[in-house]
């Protein structure tokens, strides 16, 4: 906590910033937790005696989804996270937090997605996919646990003026995937761009 | 000597900033103290009667009405180069994409123990909700144990005849023998707090009519692009013409056709605190 009053809060990050969050503050992300330093030490110290129940929050909060979203919100989103805090998605969340952006885009990691992008296995190996006329099928794709795949001709969050390939041969090469996740390097076209929303938070 | 009296003093300082002249505790948990003293169940109550009124604005009037002067509606009328607008579920659906756009806290959703899509099937706790709700008829509200959010479930009828034709000849469909005011699903709400103050319920009926609003100005940027677009003004598709009300002609009614009841379900809200 004592070093929050450092000037550069980069001291204190966790890792490199993302693809394109190089000249973002702390506190663009982090909001502040409630009551004064004092206040926090001394809810700190109370909940240590045991007399405060849950520990307080200190220093900057947690970022949340929310917080994602006030600058990077969708005209589109085929995959919003708040879909995902429906009750029937528990396994899914225990699974892949998919109501999370974290999950995928872990901040402070310096990459664009800070995994392998083969996620979509969570819901999709279980709800079925469309059996539509590409080459290979769906079905098939799934039957073989080609989540390597997935990417290659769909867009996940679907944002983009992107028209979807009908076989693989057609679909962008595995190694562009990786790139792009890795910097965030355009790969499925020009971005839709969001109306205002008006977000209330 | 004097080492023990700083010793001492340091210890007295140290006591005093944690415990002596504080300034007012946090409260446990972190949170700031709120008018909060509604249930949310009253709140979810409010936003259902918001939408049944939408709901039914739009399947009668613009759908129901519409069909018969030539506009067309189809699930996939968000496609590029669609001339329709969305069936009734889908006009919940965009009205819920809309909500999450404007609300980070406020979530709806619309399923079904027999949907068309599967994603749209009840599962876990939703799925023993939704039986309750299909043989009682009742709201259903209970708190999700992962999240903490509280979730209302409330039933979603076939109030017109184009819900059940539609669903019953769709391919897709688990089933086809719906019939006419039959439970055929239910709206789900989640909201992350479990009392909210009256100004509070007041803030999320106006995040549900701006998302109502939305939802149906993106029908209208659709119907303005068809080849032939119908005019847009203050007439109905009731009126016998291929036109379509403005957003601010549609808004009026929706607001007029509930504004009673949720004044009514504000009062009860009012009165249960």
């Amino acid at each position: 906590m004592l070093f929050s009053f450092l000037p550069d809060g980069q001291v204190l990050a966790k890792g490199p910033a993302n693809p394109g969050h190089g000249a973002l503050e702390c506190a663009d992300c982090h909001d502040s937790a409630p009551g004064t330093v004092r206040q926090q030490v001394q809810a700190a110290v109370a909940f240590g005696l045991g007399l405060r129940e849950a520990p307080p929050l200190v220093g900057r909060l947690p970022v949340s989804s929310g917080v994602c979203l006030d600058c990077h919100e969708r005209e589109r989103d085929v995959h919003p996270t708040r879909d995902f805090v429906e009750p029937k998605y528990l396994d899914e969340r225990e699974e892949i937090a998919a109501h999370e952006c974290l999950t995928c885009h872990k901040e402070h990691s310096g990459r664009h997605v800070a995994n392998t992008g083969q996620y979509c296995y969570a819901c999709h190996q279980n709800q079925g996919l469309i059996e539509n006329p590409i080459q290979p099928t769906h079905p098939a794709l799934v039957a073989s646990e080609r989540w390597d795949t997935c990417l290659r001709c769909h867009d996940y969050h679907g944002n983009h003026e992107w028209v979807e390939p009908r076989t693989l041969e057609d679909a962008i090469d595995g190694r562009s995937v990786l790139r792009h996740l890795d910097s965030g390097a355009p790969l499925y076209g020009e971005k839709i761009e969001p109306a205002s929303s008006g977000r209330t938070r | 000597m004097f080492s023990r009296v700083s010793a001492l003093l340091g210890l007295m300082a140290l006591c005093i900033y944690l415990f002596v002249t504080a300034p007012p505790p946090l409260e446990d948990g972190g949170q700031v103290t709120s008018s909060a003293t509604v249930s949310i169940a009253k709140a979810f109550t409010v936003l259902a009667v918001e939408n049944d009124g939408a709901r039914k604005i739009w399947t009668d009037e613009i759908v129901g009405a519409g069909q018969k002067v030539g506009l067309r509606f189809d699930e996939h009328w968000a496609d590029e180069g669609m001339e329709a607008g969305p069936l009734p579920a889908l006009f919940l659906a965009e009205t819920a994409r809309q909500i999450q756009r404007i609300s980070t806290d406020l979530t709806l959703s619309l399923g079904s123990d027999a949907p068309i899509v599967p994603k749209h099937l009840f599962r876990g706790p939703q799925a023993t909700a939704f039986a309750t709700l299909r043989a009682t008829g009742a709201p259903q509200f209970f708190e999700d144990a992962d999240l903490g959010r509280q979730v209302a479930m409330f039933p979603d009828l076939a109030s017109a005849a184009a819900c059940v034709t539609c669903h019953n000849a769709h391919e897709d469909s688990p089933r086809h023998d719906w019939v006419l005011g039959e439970i055929m699903g239910a709206t789900t709400w989640t909201y992350p707090r479990a009392s909210v103050s009256l100004a509070e319920i007041l803030e999320l009926a106006k995040v549900y009519r701006a998302g109502t609003r939305r939802a149906y100005e993106r029908y209208l940027e659709r119907a303005g692009s068809f080849e032939v677009p119908p005019e847009i003004g203050d007439r109905w598709p009731r009126d016998g013409e291929r036109v379509l009300p403005s957003a601010d002609e549609f808004m009026r009614a929706v607001e007029g056709a509930v504004s009673s009841r949720t004044v009514e379900a504000l009062f009860e809200a009012a009165r249960a605190r």
